[in-house]
């Protein structure tokens, strides 16, 4: 059972997850939008009708965006389900992708850029994978300095999962210590006052 | 009449590139950039009547934004365009001259844009 502070976070997260993805769809569907509406202000006020392949580079622009969008609701929906229940058997590199995703729109915003190492192989982590996501986003929440680079990676250490979140500015303070509370027996640490470890016994 | 002079600022640049094609078919005179650091540049070349602003680029705040363009040419209207539904954005938008949600409908910004050509004219 969280706490209230915990139900609190967990709200502000999965608002914040709702929001950036709504308005990554915005985007979207204005480009389709506006790609339609070109079509058919092109056969409507153009002296002569658009050629083949400009009506192809309109199409591809929409197609392409219809792909995006349903690849982002793909990721929305799993995140949606992580909720299903309390306790269950997940992949963890499955768990942090989904937050990486979703979390595209304040990425771009911020100009960071991210790179992942994902240990192949790792065993399933028994719990609440919404709590996990939780403190993944919390951990990436404290580092998203403007411009900076992250790397996540996933690794398995003397028989614990670990999540590893390290910002590429060296100069911006990690100010990210214990939260153990959100989901158990997870615990997070920092190593020489830069990278978070997020240690999930297995 | 002179024709009107639009800038767009977006980073969507499927999105902005067509939608200043759509307004130049509509008789504007319509140009886009797609990033921050191009904006400044354009405003001071184009001189825009009326300039079309995405709210989130990446690499710009938008009050800054907006002073900026407002500091280059205090006429220029704004309009705010965004995917940001949140009205707590006041602040940010009470200096723009309005602000629609994305997707927009063109009829409306056409709308929004001829009555900030009247304010920017005085008549409004």
């Amino acid at each position: 059972m969280e706490s209230s502070e915990g139900i609190e976070k967990h709200l502000a997260f999965i608002g914040k997850i709702i929001s950036l993805y709504t308005h990554e769809q915005k985007n979207h569907l204005a480009i389709i939008n506006e790609s339609a509406g070109l079509i058919s202000d092109m056969l409507e006020f153009s002296e002569t009708p658009p050629s083949p392949g400009q009506l192809l580079d309109i199409i591809k622009s929409i197609d392409a965006q219809i792909k995006k969008s349903s690849e982002m609701a793909k990721y929305l929906n799993a995140f949606g389900h992580r909720m299903d229940t309390p306790l269950a058997s997940f992949k963890v590199n499955d768990c942090v992708e989904e937050v990486l995703v979703l979390l595209h729109r304040l990425i771009a915003q911020k100009r960071i850029t991210f790179s992942t190492i994902y240990a192949a192989g790792l065993p399933p982590i028994t719990g609440n994978p919404s709590s996990l996501q939780l403190l993944v986003f919390m951990a990436i929440i404290n580092v998203a300095h403007e411009g900076t680079h992250i790397l996540v990676k996933t690794l398995n250490a003397n028989g614990s999962t670990i999540i590893s979140i390290t910002p590429g500015d060296v100069d911006a303070p990690v100010n990210f210590m214990e939260s153990s509370g959100y989901f158990k027996p997870a615990h997070a640490v920092t190593k020489n006052g830069r990278e978070i470890n997020i240690i999930i016994p297995v | 009449m002179a024709q009107t002079r639009l800038l767009i600022i977006d980073d969507e640049e499927d999105y902005a590139s067509a939608l200043a094609e759509r307004l130049r078919m509509r008789n504007f005179g319509a140009v886009a950039v797609y990033e921050a650091k191009d904006a400044r540049a354009a405003a001071e070349q184009s001189h825009p009547d009326v300039i079309v602003l995405d709210l989130f680029m990446p690499g710009m705040e938008a009050k800054d934004m907006i002073k900026t363009l407002k500091d280059i040419d205090p006429e220029v209207e704004i309009i705010i365009v965004s995917g940001h539904a949140l009205p707590s954005l006041a602040e940010i938008t009470q200096t723009a001259f309005s602000y629609i949600i994305k997707p927009i409908d063109i009829n409306e910004l056409i709308e929004k844009i001829n009555e900030a050509v009247l304010k920017k004219k005085g008549a409004m």
